[in-house]
């Protein structure tokens, strides 16, 4: 309890540091923040072309669905590349004063968080110009939808800080497996697709699917988000909270000799 | 009233550097452990401080007084909370500040008037706190409108002088030195020492680390002599410098 205070307490400090990445991100480039919007424009076009043609499906379909699991997808990315050299590259402000650690894993997390809810605001443009029947009730689920995304990647991203500050491969190791995970999660394939090719046990057990099922049923469908998808990120994050607090318990204190 | 003073105090304290921190841990050095190459250094844990007992009440101003590797720095990070201590007791209370390794810390790609900001953070201040301290910071470090330009362009010079002058414009109860450092030219010099005088009237506790011992003789009334991670003398801060003199002979 005491260390959730001490976080707040320094509040003003990790906020400010993650505007300044955002500032250093775009930092004299022309498009500015614009960049978060036009980064997954761009990859969605070339995408919605190629697997178009590839499978078949009229690219207006696959157009909204990619884009929203780029977006999603590009969040999750960025704040665990970052998140894993939270602490490396924080050093000289752990070596200065004593805040609780856990406030570098959020800066890199809302940093992302920052970038992504930018990118959300070209999503929504898009949904009312090609589906605006869309819009309705179940939009009011999304609020409290980006706060659960945000309290499940804050978790892994905190517990590969501290993987990241003892092991300095991990950053290395860290890309392989989003590219992995990626290959195995609905980004821009169709979860039929897996289903299909019968792994659709893998959309099953992959919370990435779930989440993204908690942004597109609104968006994407006009519906409300599954009471299952629901529950799979409620324990899901749970899980990974529980870990995490391990993992900070446990590790906090010597993280100062292995920077 | 008693729990509002300040106090340092540590019981039977030890604390131990972990050596797995140090070991080489890349993919070659696991393949010659593994052939039976036997390393010519083994890396032991490093036991920096050893059965540290002293208690350090408001109004005492001490000296750290010892050899290089002693463990004059490493103390004052473990009253400063930096570094974790592996047994005993540990009891802090008051507002630390500490100046000990002052030129880092900055965004280097931030202004000196944006990193006034983010340090004052760091030290646990509010937007507001730091509102109103920044002209006088920027007064005082001398840098005119080299504030407006991003900190890597800076000189070693001038990066101290903004550090110090942003540390210093913050107040604590127990203040924590690390060597007077010798910011900027001459005439900054000056005006730095009668800041740090002012800022070590205004705390309740100062733990100062130095091989200055004329500064410690007019700064401390108390002197601790360190040797090896051990307390080899606590007390009068003359006869703490004559102890340690001694052992220099």
């Amino acid at each position: 309890m005491d260390y959730i205070i001490k976080i707040w307490l320094s509040r003003y400090f990790w906020s400010h540091l993650a505007l300044a990445d955002l500032r250093s991100r775009y930092k004299r480039s022309f498009l500015g923040l614009g960049w978060c919007f036009v980064k997954p424009f761009g990859m969605t076009l070339l995408l919605s072309f190629v697997m178009g043609h590839i499978f078949h499906t009229p690219i207006d379909d696959s157009v909204l669905f990619i884009y929203s699991g780029l977006v999603i997808w590009e969040f999750i990315v960025l704040s665990v590349l970052t998140g894993s050299n939270a602490f490396v590259n924080a050093q000289l402000y752990i070596g200065q004063f004593k805040h609780p650690l856990a406030i570098y894993p959020l800066r890199s997390v809302l940093a992302a968080f920052i970038d992504m809810l930018f990118a959300f605001l070209g999503l929504i443009i898009f949904v009312f110009v090609r589906k605006p029947s869309n819009f309705g009730m179940a939009w009011m689920g999304l609020l409290p939808t980006f706060l659960l995304l945000f309290l499940t990647v804050l978790p892994v991203v905190t517990i590969a800080a501290f993987i990241g500050v003892r092991f300095r491969d991990f950053s290395q190791l860290v890309t392989l497996l989003m590219q992995a995970l990626q290959l195995i999660s609905p980004v821009f394939f169709q979860p039929e697709v897996f289903y299909k090719g019968n792994i659709g046990f893998i959309m099953d057990i992959n919370p990435i699917y779930h989440l993204m099922e908690l942004f597109r049923a609104p968006l994407l469908r006009g519906e409300w988000a599954s009471g299952t998808d629901l529950a799979f990120i409620l324990l899901t994050a749970f899980s990974l909270w529980l870990l995490a607090c391990l993992v900070i318990i446990h590790q906090e204190r010597r993280v100062i000799f292995y920077l | 009233m008693n729990s509002m003073k300040s106090l340092i105090h540590f019981d039977n304290c030890n604390l131990h550097y972990c050596s797995s921190a140090y070991q080489e841990t890349s993919l070659r050095a696991y393949i010659f452990r593994l052939g039976g190459w036997k390393c010519s250094h083994p890396v032991r844990d490093i036991h920096a401080l050893k059965d540290i007992n002293v208690r350090i009440d408001t109004g005492e101003k001490v000296g750290l007084i010892g050899h290089n590797g002693a463990g004059k720095s490493t103390l004052l990070k473990a009253i400063a909370g930096l570094y974790p201590i592996s047994s005993g007791n540990r009891e802090v209370r008051g507002t630390i500040r500490s100046l000990l390794e002052l030129s880092l810390g900055f965004e280097p790609d931030a202004t000196g008037f944006e990193n006034i900001m983010y340090r004052g953070l760091l030290l646990g201040q509010t937007p507001k706190q730091i509102r109103q301290l920044r002209e006088e910071i920027i007064d005082f470090s001398e840098l005119g409108e080299f504030i407006n330009y991003p900190i890597r362009t800076y000189s070693a010079g001038m990066l101290v002088r903004l550090a110090f002058s942003i540390s210093t414009s913050i107040r604590g109860d127990i203040l924590l030195l690390d060597e007077i450092m010798s910011a900027g030219d001459i005439a900054f010099q000056q005006k730095a020492r009668n800041r740090i005088n002012a800022l070590i009237d205004r705390a309740e506790i100062l733990v100062f680390a130095s091989h200055d011992l004329e500064t410690m003789r007019g700064l401390c009334t108390r002197g601790l002599v360190l040797n090896h991670g051990t307390i080899i003398y606590d007390g009068n801060v003359e006869d703490a410098l004559a102890c340690y003199q001694d052992s220099l002979l």
